[in-house]
């Protein structure tokens, strides 16, 4: 079974996307904020991370620059998805090694879902 | 002579009046009290300055010229610490600044003995210009136009990075600090009794202490328009009084009389104009401002709970929460659609918010026109289709060249105006035509729709604007297409304009793009045009 790491501090949108996702079979972690989702997986490795930007303390982007101190962590393929629609972000985002960039708003669970199951063939 | 003492006088006066102004409304912010510790110096240098023309033994100015000089020499260091202030840059460069101080000071205790300034001696008219010492010729290179010089390359490095009110703020700076030191190296020669040009410099030297007390207090282009307005009076009206003294008879007395009254009349007004016209662009600068901060915070704000809407009910829809009844099937659904229409018009808002901050960016490339409209009228081929709408195009020019745009906004702008037309046309068709003219290419969107009043046609590119005829019809729309479309087209050098003989009448739009349009990839928009 597939894990799926989801940070995300606005509690309804994680419970959605965690049940959407247990519904068509994988495992689902959670995390409110990049401490959280920092200690997951140093804990259990998953094979994809669904991030969000702005988290209460530290953003997104931390969490980039830090899991690169995690062994192994480094290789799994991270899918940003923030309603935060900052060119800068976006690229820096890229740069810190994020595999796509998504805007909350403009996609169904369902299509998130389509994104992340690309990056688990 | 007298010229020169008069004017150093109102040099220092201006300088200790701006310093203060400066230094009085904040005075612990760094960049006030190096500015103010700058004026200090120059007011010590200028009144010292007129105390020594005004003197009549060899020894009285022997002690003012030395005076002078010692207030020259703080100059620099103060003014290199107030440019690396507004840069923001002191901590970076604190050994350049501890560097300067502590060279001043070793400067400035010698101010006083022969080896700064070793006697005086007549130089042109001046009886007693003061002579430098050798301590005086290392000031020069290493105070005045080494400190100056470092001060005026940051600024050229930091106009590279700078935005563009700090440019224009940099740029003010500058041309003061050339005005100023420039006017003030003038001075030099003469010390070392040289003295083929008299020191005219010296009457520019005013405009460095003001130039730089608007740059301070980080004031607009506009004021800065403003106080030159009011300078050029001032300047003006200082001439005009002095002819009046030297005008030989009481006729040209009276002339000059006369005169002094309408500059006074007419200076008196076009300073209120241009009062009243900074004022007026400011609060609509402040307005836009809060406007664009305004949107581009509800915006994201909005977007959180409208991706649960979306989210949840799509969820719904696909009946991952167990089959819905019939009804509450079709509640959902039009709860979902609404969501969509709601996130569809705050991205519509974000991009506007970004287009008003001037971050919209242009990626160029080699893009054809007509694969763009083609996209656009399969994109909207299915909605024409349930309208029983004729949706046609055709190429009118035989070869239409690739043109350097950025094709993801030109679409855009395409295609809001091609699905306007299918949108606000209930029967007859559109056409869609592209055509080469000159040196332009001509897209029109011709529709048999609802049409546009002539009095709305000028308001219909303006951001939340929407024609009567077409609200009517369609009520989701949100005002912002044409608006966006406008300013894409504009973007690329183009143009967009609107034909309609009234309501019901349909309507004609053309945009017309150069072939060779002058590429800017980073556009500023004037708010208060629009």
């Amino acid at each position: 079974m597939k894990k799926i790491l989801i940070i995300e501090d606005e509690k309804i949108l994680s419970e959605m996307y965690n049940f959407k996702f247990t519904k068509e079979g994988y495992k689902v972690l959670t995390g409110m904020d990049v401490e959280e989702g920092l200690e997951k997986i140093k804990k259990e490795l998953p094979d994809l991370i669904i991030l969000d930007i702005l988290l209460p303390k530290e953003s997104g982007l931390y969490f980039l620059e830090k899991r690169k101190n995690i062994p192994g962590a480094s290789d799994v393929p991270v899918i940003v998805l923030s309603n935060f629609d900052d060119k800068e972000t976006k690229e820096k985002a890229f740069q810190l090694g994020a595999k796509d960039y998504m805007i909350k708003s403009n996609y169904n669970p369902k299509e998130i879902l389509e994104k992340i199951q690309s990056y688990l063939k | 002579m007298d010229i020169y003492i008069i004017i150093s006088f109102i040099n220092g006066l201006v300088a200790i009046i701006f310093g203060f102004l400066i230094f009085s409304k904040n005075w612990k912010n760094k960049i006030n009290y190096t500015f103010f510790l700058m004026s200090a110096s120059f007011a010590l240098w200028s009144f010292s300055y007129s105390r020594w023309l005004s003197v009549n033994t060899a020894l009285e100015a022997l002690f003012w010229s030395r005076m002078l000089n010692f207030g020259a020499t703080f100059i620099p260091i103060f003014y290199l610490h107030w440019i690396l202030s507004i840069l923001g840059t002191t901590k970076e460069k604190k050994r350049i600044l501890f560097f300067g101080y502590a060279l001043t000071l070793i400067f400035s205790l010698f101010s006083f003995t022969p080896a700064y300034i070793s006697s005086v001696a007549p130089v042109r008219d001046f009886p007693y210009w003061p002579q430098a010492g050798f301590l005086y010729v290392i000031f020069l290179v290493i105070g005045y136009f080494g400190l100056v010089g470092y001060g005026l390359k940051e600024l050229i490095k930091a106009k590279k990075n700078s935005d563009i009110e700090k440019t224009h703020q940099i740029n003010y700076v500058f041309l003061g600090s050339i005005l100023g030191f420039g006017g003030g190296a003038t001075n030099f020669p003469l010390m070392f009794g040289i003295g083929l040009i008299p020191p005219v410099g010296q009457l520019f030297v005013v405009l460095f202490v003001i130039i730089f007390a608007l740059a301070t207090l980080k004031y607009h282009l506009f004021e800065i328009k403003l106080i030159l307005t009011e300078l050029l009076v001032f300047i003006m009206s200082i001439i005009i009084i002095v002819l009046f003294f030297l005008m030989p008879t009481t006729f040209l007395k009276i002339l000059i009389g006369i005169i002094i009254i309408l500059f006074c009349f007419f200076g008196y007004y076009l300073i209120r104009a241009i009062h009243d016209e900074v004022s007026q662009k400011e609060e609509a600068e402040r307005i836009s401002k809060m406007k664009t901060e305004f949107i581009s915070i509800a915006s994201h704000q909005l977007r959180t709970p409208l991706a649960a809407i979306r989210g949840y009910t799509s969820m719904l829809k696909d009946g991952d929460y167990g089959d819905l009844p019939d009804p509450a099937e079709k509640a959902i659904n039009y709860i979902h659609e609404s969501s969509v229409g709601m996130i569809k018009l705050v991205n519509s808002l974000l991009s506007i918010s970004r287009l008003e901050k001037g971050q919209v960016e242009l990626k160029f490339q080699d893009v054809s026109v007509d694969d763009l409209l083609k996209e656009c009228i399969k994109d909207i081929r299915l909605v024409a289709e349930e309208k029983k709408l004729n949706l046609k195009y055709k190429i009118l020019s035989k070869k239409i060249p690739l043109i350097k745009a950025d094709p993801e906004k030109l679409k855009q702008s395409f295609s809001n105006i091609i699905n306007n037309a299918v949108l606000y046309t209930v029967k007859g068709g559109v056409d869609v035509s592209l055509n080469k003219e000159n040196n332009d290419i001509i897209v029109q969107i011709k529709d048999t729709g609802v049409g546009i009043e002539p009095e709305e046609q000028e308001k219909m590119f303006k951001s939340f604007s929407r024609g009567k005829g077409g609200a009517e019809l369609y009520t989701q729309g949100t005002g912002l297409g044409l608006y966006v479309a406008k300013n894409f087209v504009e973007m690329h050098s183009g143009s967009i304009s609107v034909f309609s003989e009234g309501k019901n009448k349909g309507s004609l739009f053309t945009i017309r793009l150069p072939i060779q349009a002058i590429l800017d990839s980073r556009h500023k928009f004037n708010f208060t045009d629009k």
